[in-house]
């Protein structure tokens, strides 16, 4: 291009990002030079290039071309991430549109289809960060389910659960009825929402006498196995060592006393549902309950849901509420400010779930690391 | 506690460190399992159907030994042995990412590892703070005994002009090819760098990508001036060229120790801000304009090497964040060999400047726009020359007298020792300046305007005077209303004066 032209942007940018490539100036290796070295945040494999990605990579850029002049061995290690729930969900739904059900799959069907997804999609993000000139070592481009990187991932799970630090354990999860996977407790956003609480009438076994409890979630009402009241609450101390019973599912469950109770919220006597609420959980282990879990994995009611059984969490509430208040049981409803879990991926309402899960001690980790440091110190 | 965590990690901006500690301290327990198949299957080998029933191994073949010691059965065969089905969260992989991707993990001691390991920074979003930084500070120092970076640049979130978060289904965000196929990829990167300090959002808007690619115009513009020059090593170096390559020098020098101190802080943007600034102001408007050769004439060679030199050192401080046409300039100012090409070449290096130039020609410089000033509103061509004396008060050297003449197109540049009768005037500070007025202006036609308006006044004044003298207006009109007509006549009584002094300087 000559210097009397009208500046060309495309031309240039394409013949010296070529030229870049060919002489291989991006690439580093091994050498008596100090290294400088960045990692990229891995994108998502089949992602595509976003302004967040656009900031991102610009400031990388400048901080690695700036370290090249310096004269360091500057290396700039690019990548992809496999992003399990978010490629997983795109399969999902591409084989859905081909008239094709995940679970009549293998998991090797299913795997092949998933890495023919990945080698269609994959990369293109890499080649966009191109033309934003990322002087990356494309050499060096790795992705997390590489042989090797799967190897180091496999290789540390075993030592880390070698070490103690990794265990199987039967304990309250966040459930994505969307995604149909558990998620850890940082991939859930809490959202404030309005709601309802609902009063709800309990008999007493063999009696005249009611107990009133309050609820955000009537449709949970299939899976208590308690009621429970505070020790030191003399209004209900009456109704110690008798039994309630459940409406609609007509079961006789105990009514316990726990100081977990809050005397002041609701109308001070508590519902006990082990399997939809972790403090529920905790009672229910305290006391030896009974649980009883009342949703499929997509979240619709199972069998324990009697007639609203296969429908949605959010549906069924809707008709049990109807059908609690035509037999006279919900006496009262009031609206409430909620605090509701969402996935951070699905953006479902997070449902409280007891499974088998493995879990790694992070507590532990995190003081091995201080420990670590202060040695160092 | 404080100290631990200041000494291991640099958050940048620093406000981080509180819920990187807060999370720290109350982490739990981190469920790894998901029920997915894309993801790295977990390794455990279900022997029976008992919750423990398990043993966790590498290989297949390795589960079946440890399952046959655990169970005392010999007799169990790979059919016996059924594998999790859950797959691991995918941060269970990228938080080992800075070492698995130079093998840190299978060979904890290859060569590239013990080399590229810990890195310089890691440039994130804030949002995986958790999710990611905060572990792999967690498995760096499980499996290396170090933290897997120095620093942690945390880069603000890029929302629209009405602060909302980028997203597909709002459709305000603009699809960034595009935006590289209209403004340059040069002329994004400057867009997206010019607002966005560590940690705050970005607020996007168009304009900026706008701005960028003015930017990149102006750089090639300049450089097709320069290109443009015909050189004759037949003439002397100007002293107003020797100046200004001296002071642009320094300035320079100056700005690279600005750039320096912004990029240790990670100030992206206001290192770009300090080149920007540089380049378009110091470079473009001043350095350029003090060297040019008058139309039709060519520049001394001596300088146009300079002037080259300078472009060059210009280029290095630009590449980082312009890469392309920096590049694409690079090679047009000579012959390069691989060896040569801008992107591995070497960073300016800082040497020690004597500051004083810098303060002169910032004095300088208010002296040029002065006489700008008065060119402009007393409709002066710039073509037609002038004279300029000075009234030294604050005793300034005369080190760019040679570059203000240029600029000002000043034939004579002396100093008197007394203000000057019958010119136009301005001062910079203490000093005052002088144009004469014979030769810079069309002495009748400013006549004749003065004598206009100061007839027009002369007439003004007097109807204010026939209102003051009559005594039932003073008497009756409100005080403020009489306050009004008695300010007119003071401001016309002066304005008066003034016509008339600048009459007599004409004569």
């Amino acid at each position: 291009m000559s210097a009397s032209q009208k500046y060309d942007s495309q031309k240039v940018e394409d013949k010296w990002y070529n030229y870049w490539m060919e002489q291989g100036y991006f690439h580093s290796e091994v050498d008596e030079r100090t290294p400088y070295t960045i990692v990229i945040p891995p994108p998502n494999v089949t992602g595509v290039l976003h302004m967040g990605h656009m900031l991102n990579n610009t400031i990388q850029d400048v901080l690695i071309r700036r370290a090249r002049l310096k004269g360091f061995n500057a290396c700039w290690v690019p990548g992809t991430d496999h992003a399990s729930i978010a490629t997983e969900a795109k399969v999902v739904a591409k084989l859905k549109e081909e008239g094709i059900n995940k679970n009549d799959l293998s998991r090797e069907e299913f795997l092949e289809h998933a890495w023919d997804w990945t080698h269609k999609h994959g990369g293109i993000i890499l080649e966009q960060l191109k033309k934003l000139g990322a002087s990356c070592d494309w050499e060096r481009t790795k992705f997390t389910m590489d042989e090797d990187m799967s190897a180091s991932v496999i290789k540390v799970f075993v030592d880390l659960y070698e070490k103690g630090l990794i265990y199987r354990g039967y304990r309250m999860v966040n459930w994505d009825p969307e995604a149909k996977t558990t998620l850890s407790d940082e991939e859930v956003i809490y959202q404030e929402k309005q709601g309802n609480l609902y009063y709800l009438t309990y008999k007493i076994e063999n009696s005249e006498e009611t107990v009133t409890i309050a609820t955000t979630r009537p449709e949970t009402i299939l899976g208590d196995t308690a009621i429970c009241i505070n020790p030191n609450d003399d209004r209900f101390s009456h109704l110690k060592g008798k039994k309630a019973i459940v409406p609609l599912a007509n079961r006789a469950i105990p009514i316990i006393e726990d100081n977990y109770v809050d005397v002041e919220f609701g109308t001070g006597c508590l519902k006990v549902t082990p399997a939809h609420d972790i403090n529920d959980k905790e009672i229910g282990e305290r006391h030896n309950l009974e649980v009883i879990d009342i949703f499929n994995d997509d979240a619709t009611l199972n069998e324990f849901g009697l007639h609203y059984q296969g429908k949605d969490r959010f549906v069924a509430r809707k008709e049990i509420v109807k059908e609690l208040e035509s037999l006279g049981i919900l006496i009262k409803t009031e609206t409430h400010i909620n605090k509701i879990g969402t996935s951070e991926r699905t953006g479902a309402v997070i449902e409280p779930k007891l499974s088998d899960q493995w879990f790694l001690k992070m507590k532990e980790l995190a003081q091995r690391l201080w420990m670590r440091c202060l040695i160092k110190m | 506690m404080d100290a631990v965590l200041n000494k291991d990690v640099n958050l940048v901006p620093d406000k981080f460190v509180n819920t990187y500690r807060h999370w720290m301290e109350n982490v739990r327990d981190w469920n790894i399992s998901r029920q997915l198949l894309w993801g790295q299957q977990i390794p455990a080998y279900y022997y029976g159907s008992g919750k423990t029933d398990f043993v966790i191994s590498e290989t297949k073949q390795e589960a079946l030994e440890k399952a046959k010691t655990q169970t005392n059965n010999p007799d169990l065969t790979l059919q016996d042995l059924k594998q999790d089905s859950d797959a691991l969260d995918t941060w269970f992989s990228s938080w080992l990412w800075p070492m698995s991707v130079f093998n840190g993990i299978l060979e904890p001691n290859n060569p590239e590892i013990n080399y590229y390991y810990p890195t310089n920074d890691l440039v994130t979003a804030p949002e995986i703070l958790f999710f990611w930084v905060a572990r792999m500070m967690i498995a760096g120092h499980e499996y290396r005994g170090e933290k897997p970076f120095t620093n942690v640049y945390l880069t603000g979130i890029v929302r629209d002009k009405q602060r909302r978060k980028m997203s597909k289904s709002l459709g305000n965000s603009p699809d960034p090819i595009k935006l590289i196929h209209e403004y340059g990829a040069d002329g994004v990167r400057v867009g997206m760098l010019l607002s966005s300090p560590a940690g705050n959002d970005l607020m996007f808007d168009i304009d900026l990508c706008k701005q960028g690619s003015g930017f990149i115009n102006k750089i090639w513009n300049s450089f097709k001036l320069v290109k443009s020059w015909e050189v004759d090593n037949s003439i002397d170096q100007p002293k107003s060229c020797a100046i200004a390559i001296e002071w642009y020098k320094a300035k320079f020098q100056q700005t690279l120790l600005e750039i320096e101190d912004h990029f240790s802080k990670y100030r992206m943007s206001d290192a770009l801000m300090s080149t920007y600034k540089l380049i378009w102001d110091d470079y473009c408007s001043w350095f350029l304009e003090m060297v040019k050769p008058s139309f039709g004439e060519a520049i001394d060679e001596k300088t146009y090497k300079e002037v080259i030199a300078i472009l060059e050192d210009n280029l290095k401080i630009l590449h980082p964040f312009v890469p392309f046409i920096s590049e694409e300039i690079w090679q047009q100012l000579g012959d390069r060999s691989k060896e040569e090409a801008l992107i591995i070449s070497k960073w300016p290096e800082a040497v020690s400047i004597d500051s004083t130039i810098i303060s002169e020609f910032s004095f300088a410089s208010e002296v040029i726009s002065g006489i700008r000033n008065i060119r402009k509103s007393k409709n002066i061509s710039f073509k037609d020359q002038i004279s300029l004396q000075v009234l030294n008060n604050e005793n300034t050297s005369n080190t760019f007298n040679d570059v203000i003449m240029k600029l000002g197109n000043v034939s004579k540049l002396e100093a008197v020792n007394h203000q000057v009768e019958g010119s136009l005037s301005y001062r910079v500070k203490s000093n005052e300046y002088f144009i004469p007025i014979e030769g810079a202006i069309d002495v009748e036609a400013e006549k004749n305007k003065i004598e206009e308006e100061l007839k027009y006044t002369e007439g003004f004044l007097k109807s204010v005077q026939k209102k003051l003298s009559n005594e039932r207006f003073v008497g009756n009109a409100p005080e403020a209303v009489v306050a009004v007509e008695k300010a007119k006549q003071a401001d016309a009584e002066a304005k008066i004066q003034m016509l008339r002094a600048s009459l007599a300087g004409l004569e």
